[in-house]
């Protein structure tokens, strides 16, 4: 039953919940396998997308803007379904404390999902970004 | 854009994001009807909330904020948040874009 929450809380607070919540939940904590089995994956390729779907078939479509967004920009990119692995699924959530999925990783660092990354293309922002980080794109600086 | 009747959990997200941000201008709509999923169902949502809470922090911040505000029914009911927050400094009536059409249905 939905309860409405009448007190305000301090964002740290709520903050603070939301890891403990996270945690505390039966089979929500991250393991450290899973946790080491995600940080390799996010690190062993320059660009890494948790997507519904994969890349030549996304299945969902923010997934598929995900991929729209990097395809424009010439990013190649590692994608995993996270359809067929729940363990990732509910893992990368985690381990990104991002609640949603597609989330996109750049050099080993959760750049956002699907709003932020269109945000960061519409504000001509991302291939600043992506130059910064090394990342070879169509309107870099080459 | 017509206005459907706002359902419970529409309400509940709006409520807290009016007591958290105090938003200048406050958006919450149910998106559950562009997704292959039983109707009625209210899972996909796109909120834009314009607030000085926002003022000076990166977009992932301000996600995050709004992320963190929801994070218990994003935990169990809601499946998909498009979230645009934006400091009031730079709102100016801009209209948040359509969300996709998804094809897929599956679960959270």
């Amino acid at each position: 039953m939905l309860r409405v929450l009448s007190r305000q809380a301090f964002s740290m607070v709520r903050a603070a919940n939301f890891s403990a919540s996270a945690s505390s939940a039966g089979g929500g904590g991250l393991s450290d396998e899973v946790r080491k089995r995600i940080d390799g994956i996010v690190k062993k390729d320059d660009v890494v997308v948790f997507m519904k779907g994969t890349q030549q078939e996304p299945a969902c479509g923010f997934s598929r803007n995900v991929k729209l967004v990097l395809d424009f920009h010439n990013v190649k990119f590692q994608d995993y379904n996270v359809l067929t692995d729940q363990e990732l699924r509910e893992g990368v959530k985690i381990f990104s404390e991002w609640p949603t999925i597609p989330q996109v990783y750049v050099k080993g660092e959760f750049v956002g999902g699907c709003d932020i990354l269109i945000s960061m293309h519409k504000d001509g922002e991302i291939s600043d970004f992506l130059d910064e980080k090394g990342i070879s794109n169509k309107y870099g600086k080459q | 854009m017509s206005t459907l009747s706002e359902g419970p959990v529409a309400r509940l997200l709006k409520e807290k994001l009016f007591a958290a941000f105090q938003p200048k201008h406050l958006e919450v709509e149910c998106e559950s009807h562009l997704h292959n999923v039983p109707k009625g169902a209210e899972k996909h949502f796109r909120v834009q909330v314009v607030s000085d809470e926002f003022e000076g922090k990166r977009v992932i911040e301000r996600h995050r904020l709004v992320n963190t505000c929801l994070a218990k029914e994003l935990a169990t009911t809601v499946h998909a948040l498009r979230i645009d927050a934006i400091p009031t400094s730079k709102w100016d009536g801009q209209k948040q874009e359509d969300s996709p059409t998804c094809r897929g249905g599956f679960g959270k």
